[in-house]
């Protein structure tokens, strides 16, 4: 390894043992440490303790060789790009990451590839730091030896973005983050949640592919979380959700689509949200509200192919709905105002009846349940009274 | 007579699973916790109430169990039984018979830092952690494991 330029220095690293602990002990706050292609294999987790931009050239790999962490920056400002981070240490007791932020700000990591770690990148109590077009891949398959890829604690104005994640336990997780934002990334096939929230208030998340994750997308115990333009889909299993809301409150879901989960939306103690211009697209359930859900306001959504719209296990609702698409709606519209005469009552009593008896599945689109649905249409019983969509719209909002 | 005997058999055999007594395996990775709706993955972490119909509800951290207790979903008196996960590893504790350790070096699913273990010296405790006991985490509830 040699120094190249005067002022910042670039010091360039080639394959040797500890070459880039070597040139980390040299180097000083503000260098740049070039590490050229090759393997390379260290024998302590590298400690970044003042400020550097490590920068692969040729796509290097380090290898963690299951020992522990790789990683670890205890530097603000640090920036980290171009490396191929692969197999660091699993543990039951410590959380071993790739790479480990501890309590800086300003840190970068941008266009690394991540390949079977336990935790890929990990941010404790770290400010205003940007993740941004990584690429990570983890081996997880149904085993608890597996961390999150993106895993946030107690950080706030974080950027994660156009990241690629798959194969971890959680795609994304935040644990007590705020102001932050998580855009354009897809989390697929990952063994529990594509993103998942908890104790994190007014964070957004904008343009992410959620598919095929073991149980969907949890956001828990947060207030102000804005939801846009997300796609979630085909999230299936018993317990899969396209998203779940558990006490969640002032939170806004706009423009999203649910396509093919088992559930879309399941909610529970979930309070004051705008639910609006979002696709519910072939869904076993568009929506699973439960009845300690309140002030919520559902309009210009559009219902189509579900086999349930809405589901509630209370026999009344303190939600709005109103101006909202179903592809279930039988009613007239001779005033041609687009918005059909009489109300459309969305929970069916078939559904009412699932809530109680799960195996009353067995009788989905049988003749005994048709006449059940008439006969509640005319005379609803069972159903909740003050659930309905009182100006349902004859055509799909253009969306 | 033999489809009939079979028919016989096989509803004499769901009567005998739903009688079995004692904590149900976790089927981690695939079940939710009853109160929170998380799916379990870690191992360390877990607890289950046994009613006395033999129905089990599985919650993946201690304060769920307790929050779904003092819901009041269940009455106490329709509760036969509670085990809790063993940190170490060793599967389920009956609930009386465990010690419950509060640490801010435990990192449980729900950030409760609560975690379960067989006796007092499974775990080494730091200062400042805490160690109880199930009656003081719910009193006045009584146990009718078998």
């Amino acid at each position: 390894m040699f120094p190249v330029c005067a002022g910042a220095t670039i010091w360039q690293v080639f394959p040797a043992t500890n070459a880039v602990t070597q040139a980390i002990a040299k180097s000083s706050a503000g260098d740049t440490i070039e590490i050229q292609s090759g393997t390379y294999r260290e024998n302590t987790t590298i400690d970044i303790k003042h400020s550097l931009h490590i920068r692969g050239v040729g796509n290097p790999v380090l290898d963690g060789q299951y020992k522990g962490q790789i990683m670890s920056i205890w530097a603000s400002g640090t920036t980290i790009s171009g490396i191929h981070f692969i197999r660091c240490g699993k543990s039951n007791l410590e959380d071993y990451a790739a790479i480990k932020v501890y309590h800086v700000n300003h840190v970068t990591i941008s266009q690394n590839t991540f390949e079977d770690n336990y935790f890929c990148i990990f941010l404790l109590k770290s400010d205003s730091c940007i993740i941004r077009q990584n690429f990570i891949s983890g081996k997880a398959v149904f085993e608890q030896t597996s961390g999150n890829g993106i895993h946030l604690w107690k950080s706030q104005h974080a950027i994660i973005s156009e990241n690629k994640i798959q194969g971890q336990r959680d795609g994304i997780y935040f644990e007590f983050v705020t102001n932050s934002r998580i855009e354009n990334n897809i989390s697929a096939h990952n063994i529990r949640y594509g993103l998942h929230f908890m104790f994190s208030h007014r964070n957004q998340y904008t343009g992410n592919r959620f598919t095929n994750n073991g149980a969907g997308v949890a956001v828990m115990y947060s207030n102000h979380v804005h939801m846009t333009r997300n796609v979630f889909d085909l999230n299936r299993g018993q317990a899969s959700y396209g998203l779940l809301l558990k006490d969640i409150s002032d939170s806004r879901i706009n423009q999203n689509r649910f396509e093919k989960n088992s559930v879309a939306i399941y909610m529970e103690g979930s309070n004051r949200l705008t639910i609006e211009q979002n696709n519910f697209i072939r869904n076993g359930w568009a929506m699973r509200i439960y009845a300690n859900c309140e002030g919520s306001k559902i309009s210009n959504n559009n219902f189509s192919g579900n086999s349930f719209d809405v589901s509630t296990n209370g026999s009344e609702d303190h939600n709005h709905f109103v101006q909202n698409f179903w592809d279930k709606y039988e009613g007239y519209d001779l005033n041609h105002d687009d918005i059909g005469d009489i109300p459309y009552r969305p929970v069916s009593i078939y559904a009412m009846l699932m809530e109680r008896i799960p195996f009353a599945l067995i009788l989905y689109r049988s003749f005994v349940v048709s006449i059940f649905e008439r006969i509640e249409k005319i005379m609803p019983v069972i159903t909740p009274v003050n659930l309905y969509d009182e100006k349902p719209l004859m055509k799909p909002v253009r969306l | 007579m033999v489809k009939r005997l079979s028919l016989i058999g096989f509803i004499g055999l769901l009567f005998l699973t739903s009688c079995s007594s004692g904590p149900k395996e976790i089927d981690w990775g695939k079940n939710a916790c009853e109160f929170c709706k998380m799916t379990l993955m870690d191992h360390r972490f877990g607890a289950q109430i046994i009613n006395k119909h033999g129905k089990s509800y599985i919650f993946d951290d201690i304060i769920c169990l307790s929050g779904f207790i003092d819901a009041a979903t269940l009455s106490s008196e329709s509760i036969k039984c509670i085990y809790l996960i063993d940190f170490n590893g060793s599967g389920f504790i009956r609930a009386d018979e465990s010690v419950i350790i509060k640490s801010e070096s435990i990192r449980s699913p729900m950030s409760s830092h609560l975690a379960s273990v067989r006796a007092k010296n499974d775990f080494t405790t730091s200062p400042g952690d805490n160690i109880l006991k199930f009656e003081d985490l719910f009193p006045g509830m009584e146990l009718k494991c078998q």
